[in-house]
């Protein structure tokens, strides 16, 4: 009886890592005796997927930006509701306080969870995602016990078979014919040199300029002009959104593009908010809409708590988001042309037709 | 029509941009940059990439009378009685599972009264059920007076059922048990005050 019960208990172990949906629902990953076990648990129901030792091709682990990005929002959260918490006085302080507190450690939790990852496992008929391996630090711990596992069933990858893999990849693409090699290239990357993002980074530069010279001067052709860089920041945080779709651009561009995009979000929500709360405060201005942007423009932030909030918002956003963005778009630059340069030197891959080659090398330069 | 080879290479690309992996990020242990996209990757293969599918198998045809047939075709030959109901059964309708052989209907069997544990993919963990209808209608707490024997029904009559295909212990229906025994006598002390009262 003891006996049995101890089997039962060992029959499954768990694996550590749990990842919760968004509202119900629970995935965990359990090592049996000859398979991987992948549970959704949700309210008292349970589904299994069972991936053997034998049948695992590949476990593939890759770094994913998603904490990265949890951060900045939170950061960008946690910043709004300090400076009203210093700010104001009373009850009111501790109301925002107590919001910037809970955030804070929330960041403080996300942060030390480390980075985010995404874990695919490849059998020869699916390609499943391992849901509770989400965080990278976990996701190598399992990965090096889970490894010495699946080798002790499948035996190890001599370096001979593992040279194999990307040559006969290219091999075939040789062989297939230029039909096969123009849909091959469709699922590539296209390069993106990042003019829009370039314009864009420039955009968020002379937006934090423009309202720090708010501390100094209030004049109506400064708020016109911080207006127009708002609004064309809006237009070229899309346009630069859509044309990094499916390129070579480098994740942390990427970050700072979808940053840019929250970061212009805010701006807008917070100077809709202000020209409002102007309005209902001065109602005989409200119907004249170039009195009321002249009254606006005279507001200096030394005047009011709420404007001096949203202008250190955007002074830190505007030259924090931007100077980013041009340092990484001037790395990413050098790097293709480091590339490039490389690409050149003839690979000692035997393979790729003189086709396949000219098209990469037109692709890059 | 791609072979089993290709099949296999194919599938080992980056999995955010599909390009294929150099032989440098295979099986090293740290993350290296995919040099199509940039991202980190760690990628652990394995063997059996390289090996190809099982091909499906097909009956031979009986060439001498006094040779045992398939019981469900029997113009075929058999190679192997099923382990459970011991009918010969052949290549066609032979189903390896764990070392096992099952015929066809041992199998179906297997999977729909849940004989076979390999073969299960949903389980309903009633002991949770049991102990949600026991704790959540506590918010509203009028409610509890029809969910309170509800959940003594669901436990005592899933008391034997099999939970999860982890094991865990019977808490969850102790929990739900006692939470709702405990409702249940409040109830009694109030509609037995509400009736002394009037």
């Amino acid at each position: 009886m003891t006996n049995t019960m101890t089997k039962k208990e060992k029959e499954y172990q768990k694996i550590r890592g749990t990842k919760k949906g968004f509202l119900i629902g629970k995935y965990t990953l359990w090592q049996g005796g000859d398979h991987l076990l992948q549970i959704y648990s949700r309210v008292g129901v349970e589904d299994y997927k069972r991936f053997y030792f034998n049948d695992i091709q590949a476990i593939i682990t890759r770094k994913t930006i998603a904490g990265k990005i949890q951060n900045i929002v939170l950061g960008l959260l946690l910043l709004l509701f300090t400076i009203p918490a210093v700010l104001n006085d009373g009850g009111w302080s501790a109301f925002w306080a107590t919001l910037a507190g809970v955030l804070l450690i929330l960041v403080l939790v996300n942060l030390s969870r480390g980075a985010t990852c995404e874990t695919k496992l490849l059998t020869a008929v699916q390609t499943e995602k391992l849901h509770s391996l989400h965080r990278l630090k976990n996701a190598i711990n399992v990965m090096d016990r889970l490894r010495s596992v699946i080798q002790s069933v499948q035996g190890r990858l001599s370096r001979e078979d593992r040279s194999k893999i990307p040559v006969r990849r290219v091999n075939d693409n040789a062989v297939k014919g230029s039909s096969q090699q123009a849909n091959s290239s469709k699922t590539l990357p296209r390069h993106e040199k990042g003019g829009f993002h370039l314009v864009l980074f420039g955009l968020l530069v002379l937006y934090g300029g423009l309202t720090s010279s708010g501390f100094f001067f209030n004049h109506v052709v400064v708020t016109f002009l911080s207006a127009i860089a708002g609004i064309c920041m809006g237009i070229f945080v899309i346009i630069a959104l859509v044309e990094q779709h499916n390129t070579d651009m480098s994740n942390a561009l990427r970050v700072i593009t979808w940053a840019s995009l929250g970061f212009v979000a805010i701006t807008f929500v917070a100077g809709y908010g202000v020209s409002m709360v102007f309005a209902f405060k001065n109602p005989g201005l409200a119907y004249n809409q170039w009195e009321l942007f002249k009254s606006i423009s005279s507001l200096s932030p030394w005047e009011s708590p709420l404007v001096l909030a949203i202008d250190i918002f955007a002074i830190c956003g505007g030259f924090i988001l931007g100077i980013a963005g041009l340092i990484t778009l001037k790395k990413s630059g050098n790097r293709v042309k480091e590339h490039t340069t490389t690409r050149a030197v003839p690979s000692h891959r035997p393979v790729v037709s003189g086709k396949t080659a000219a098209g990469a090398t037109g692709k890059l330069s | 029509m791609l072979n089993n080879n290709e099949r296999n290479s194919s599938v080992l690309g980056c999995t955010k941009c599909t390009s294929p992996l150099s032989n440098a990020m295979i099986n090293s242990d740290s993350l290296t940059a995919c040099p199509s996209c940039s991202s980190l990757l760690r990628a652990d293969v394995f063997p059996a990439v390289y090996r190809s599918l099982p091909m499906g198998q097909s009956g031979e045809r009986l060439q001498i009378s006094n040779e045992a047939g398939c019981f469900y075709h029997p113009g075929k030959k058999a190679v192997t009685p099923c382990s459970v109901c011991g009918r010969f059964v052949c290549a066609l309708c032979d189903v390896a599972l764990n070392g096992r052989h099952l015929c066809p209907t041992c199998f179906e069997k297997g999977k729909s009264k849940r004989k076979i544990k390999s073969l299960e993919n949903h389980r309903t963990c009633y002991d949770n059920i049991a102990l949600m209808v026991a704790t959540v209608p506590l918010l509203f707490y009028f409610i509890t007076l029809f969910t309170a024997p509800l959940a003594i029904y669901l436990t005592v009559r899933h008391w034997n059922t099999p939970s999860g295909i982890i094991h865990r212990t019977r808490i969850r229906f102790i929990c739900a048990f006692i939470l709702a025994g405990l409702q249940i006598t409040a109830w009694i002390l109030f509609f037995s005050k509400l009736a002394l009262s009037t």
